[in-house]
């Protein structure tokens, strides 16, 4: 079938067999990540795959494309106390790969990677 | 009622009426349990409630298998994806068999991306489709 070059593909990450990490920064685990393939989101969390989270802004306050731009830029900063995300200095763009260092109930500690999937000027998912 | 109250009430039955229609068109049953839902334009987020009608509907018709039709797919971002694999999860817990057709070069490599094409059957066309969603294939 002819591929017709839709207007979302600059948004979606190319195929990959295995994912590469960059520099990785100080403090960070890189320990099943790097050359390891992607899961997929059926595989990933189970039960908790998918939370939804809604917060009203309205866009006299500030707009969609201004509100993603300075979350992907200040992503690292919007963590909860006890996790942290290793972000590429790109700032979350398709393809990017971060890694992960997460605080789970009990205190056990879980160091993981995402891929971001996807990045337009009104969202991003990893 | 007062009358903005009636006219609130009439947009939402009209509203309502629409995306019925709209689901009306969305869905068809091809074999019996199996159910072809046409997916065109742009999937966004913003499709969640027409889809899931779709799905609803076929789902609670008894669908045994239901068939993806993915050639008037124009433009899909994250959240489209998202509605996909909301609609896979729903359709393993009812252990429904899913496939596809009819997906371009592009949106076949983000299921290949997202390894979705592992859980979701693709094929070239509808007849393909369906020859192995009746067990032909």
């Amino acid at each position: 079938m002819a591929d017709q070059s839709p207007r979302d593909a600059q948004s979606w990450a190319k195929p990959v067999t295995e994912l590469h990490v960059g520099d990785i920064p100080q403090g960070a685990t890189n320990i099943d990540v790097d050359g390891r393939r992607l899961t997929s989101p059926i595989q990933g969390f189970g039960k908790k795959w998918q939370k939804t989270y809604t917060v009203r802004i309205p866009a006299q306050i500030v707009s969609p494309e201004e509100l993603i731009a300075t979350w992907k830029q200040r992503f690292p900063e919007f963590w909860p106390e006890g996790n942290r995300f290793y972000g590429p200095l790109t700032g979350n763009a398709p393809g990017d790969v971060a890694l992960l260092s997460m605080t789970l109930p009990g205190g056990m500690k879980l160091s993981t990677g995402v891929m971001v999937l996807y990045a337009d000027e009104r969202s991003f998912t990893s | 009622m007062t009358e903005v109250g009636d006219v609130v009430l009439e947009r939402c039955l009209a509203a309502g009426a629409e995306m019925l229609d709209v689901v009306d068109e969305r869905v068809r049953e091809v074999a019996p349990g199996v159910w072809v839902i046409d997916i065109s334009g742009d999937v966004t987020a913003a499709s969640e409630d027409v889809l899931v009608s779709a799905y609803t509907h076929a789902s609670e018709s008894g669908a045994k298998a239901v068939v993806l039709s993915f050639p008037g797919l124009e433009y899909m971002n994250s959240g489209g994806i998202g509605l996909l694999v909301m609609l896979l999860v729903r359709a393993q817990r009812n252990r429904q068999r899913v496939l596809a057709y009819g997906l371009s070069d592009h949106y076949r490599q983000i299921f290949e991306l997202t390894r979705l094409d592992e859980a979701v059957g693709i094929h070239d066309s509808e007849a393909a489709a369906l020859a192995v969603a009746n067990g032909k294939g």
